[in-house]
């Protein structure tokens, strides 16, 4: 054995010796209590602050993902293709490929010019170049809308 | 039969706010702790005013926390600073005139009066580490981690404490 190690190691009968003279009185009851029922307010606290926390975290996912549900419900067409919220329905959709572009607004234009008519978009009764022209506009709108 | 929860277990639910599991720390670590705080502070009141501070400081920061091994080293390093702040505030409140033999008298139990005589005559840092080795039985790396010093100079100071009292052929110790 080490020298070194063999200073330090202690026989059982000395290790029982020094625990039984120097061994401290134990915990009795009272003074259990006493620790316990001090720290009750400072576990309480614990408690609510983990309550707390939870609610926060509740609250903030319920929050992302109602803005998440907004978000995707803003973004997705009512009609597969199409973009509501502007007044571009599916009429917009002149040349009928499932999507309202400028395409549509060239389309109709050409429609007009050539006499064969169109959908009244803006309302004023009569399909003119100014139909064409809303579909323009509001295509541009849109497209600048979303970045 | 349950197995029983490791510190670390238990640290963890203390952090939730769990009584029972601050319970049963207690009496896991309540009397040891008792005994340090006693012997540290000087008498058995401050002693359980240090313990009852660590342990409110224990609660407060059982989330971050990690225990892997024995609470103990982490423990003890907690109520020593609080009992040297009590013994520094007691000096200066009113000197103390009792020695060291009498604070170990007051914390002690058992009537092995040479031994404890012996043992009070070491100088502090000796018999603290022959404390947490014997007494209360910590290894040579946890006494390094709440003594904060090296495992070497546990080992050393270990020595010195066994050889000063295996001197005296009326102890006993072999």
């Amino acid at each position: 054995m080490d020298p070194a190690e063999r200073d330090i190691t202690i026989s059982v009968e000395t290790e029982e010796k020094l625990r039984n003279a120097l061994g401290g009185s134990g915990l009795d009851q009272i003074t259990r209590e006493r620790l316990i029922e001090r720290a009750a307010p400072a576990l309480a606290r614990r408690r609510r602050r983990r309550i707390a926390w939870r609610t926060v975290g509740a609250s903030a996912a319920t929050l992302g993902l109602a803005t998440v549900v907004t978000m995707l419900v803003l973004r997705s067409p009512a009609v597969p293709g199409f973009v509501e919220g502007a007044g571009i329905g599916p009429a917009a959709d002149v040349n009928v490929d499932g999507v309202v572009d400028i395409l549509d607004a060239h389309a109709l234009a050409r429609a007009v010019e050539s006499g064969a008519g169109g959908p009244d978009l803006n309302s004023d009764g009569v399909s003119t170049r100014s139909d064409a022209d809303w579909i323009a506009d509001s295509v541009t709108r849109l497209e600048g809308a979303s970045g | 039969m349950a197995s029983e929860r490791t510190d670390g277990e238990l640290v963890s639910a203390i952090a939730r706010g769990d009584d029972r599991a601050f319970a049963e720390f207690v009496d896991r670590h309540g009397a040891w702790a008792m005994g340090v705080g006693g012997r540290l502070s000087g008498n058995r009141a401050d002693g359980e005013d240090s313990v009852q501070e660590s342990l409110l400081f224990l609660i407060e920061r059982a989330s971050t926390l990690v225990v892997t091994d024995s609470i103990r080293p982490w423990l003890y390093t907690v109520i020593r600073r609080r009992a040297q702040h009590r013994r520094r505030d007691r000096r200066a409140a009113e000197p103390m005139t009792r020695t060291v033999i009498a604070d170990h008298e007051t914390v002690a139990a058992e009537p092995d009066e040479r031994l404890r005589r012996a043992v009070a005559s070491l100088s502090d840092p000796v018999r603290e580490v022959l404390y947490l080795r014997v007494v209360d039985g910590l290894s040579v790396a946890q006494t390094a981690l709440a003594l904060e010093i090296p495992e070497g100079t546990v080992k050393s100071r270990l020595a010195a404490a066994l050889a000063s009292l295996r001197r005296d052929p009326s102890l006993g110790l072999f």
